[in-house]
């Protein structure tokens, strides 16, 4: 998540939200190995700076 | 996969061609079975997706979606905007973009594979929505004019990115200034070994 995030200010990015988690990998075959790793999707948005 | 560049052994050009191979693969047989979750019910029950916005889609599109959040759920694309969906995939997520945009908006769906467009484009057409726009494309070197772009979505692929600090600064670059991002990825809990993040496999999941 941080790398994430990290990566989107390093970019130049502003404003960089979390807002939303999801389960993708629920009922998938690699249900499991998601499950171990602490998969999981998210809703991120971000703003470019200026006007 | 979070890290945000690659190992340095693993190649690259192989890893691209591994990702594309796998979402070829879907879009020719979307219901063959992966590893992933893919389709409108999927879609709606794990992701939030509208289930009459969804029914309103041609099946072609819907059957195809392999994202792994609900971008649009952050906010909706204004009338007569420009949107750019990087790896629109089958167009699930351009097509409701394009709706909202409006016929004197446009919605530019980029991505990988042929197959994909081909779907997305023919779904388009089918809607009648003339300001759609594929273009094949690298989410790396995205084939879009710098600070022309209104939003962003990606839904399912930043992920995939072997360099995503040049995909974040491509994203950065076609954006016009004040401009918004509105993306659904995967992140990790657990640290992940050299081993997995070397794993074709999980990367082109």
């Amino acid at each position: 998540m941080g790398e994430l995030v990290g990566g989107l200010a390093a970019a130049g990015f502003v404003k960089v939200e979390v807002s939303a988690t999801f389960d993708p990998f629920k009922g998938a075959a690699k249900e499991q190995s998601a499950r171990r790793f602490g998969v999981r999707g998210v809703n991120v948005r971000a703003v470019r700076p200026g006007s | 996969m979070s890290s945000l560049t690659c190992p340095v052994q693993l190649d690259t050009r192989r890893l691209a061609g591994a990702v594309a191979s796998t979402y070829d693969r879907v879009a020719l047989d979307p219901g063959a079975g992966y590893h992933f979750n893919v389709g409108p019910e999927y879609a709606a029950s794990a992701l939030g997706y509208d289930r009459a916005a969804l029914a309103a889609l041609p099946a072609p599109s819907t059957a195809r979606f392999a994202g792994v959040g609900n971008p649009l759920a952050l906010g909706t694309p204004h009338p007569d905007e420009v949107v750019v969906d990087v790896g629109c995939g089958a167009g699930l997520d351009l097509l409701l973009a394009a709706r909202a945009v409006g016929p004197h908006g446009r919605a530019i769906g980029v991505d990988g594979s042929d197959a994909m467009l081909a779907t997305a484009r023919a779904s388009a057409a089918a809607l009648g929505l003339t300001q759609v726009e594929g273009r094949r494309g690298d989410l790396h070197a995205l084939p879009v004019e710098p600070a022309s772009v209104d939003l962003v979505l990606s839904n399912g692929v930043l992920n995939l990115s072997h360099d995503k600090p040049r995909a974040f600064e491509e994203i950065h670059r076609v954006l016009r200034p004040g401009g918004r991002l509105q993306l659904a990825d995967i992140v990790v809990d657990e640290p992940l070994s050299d081993a997995i993040r070397s794993n074709f496999e999980l990367w082109a999941a």
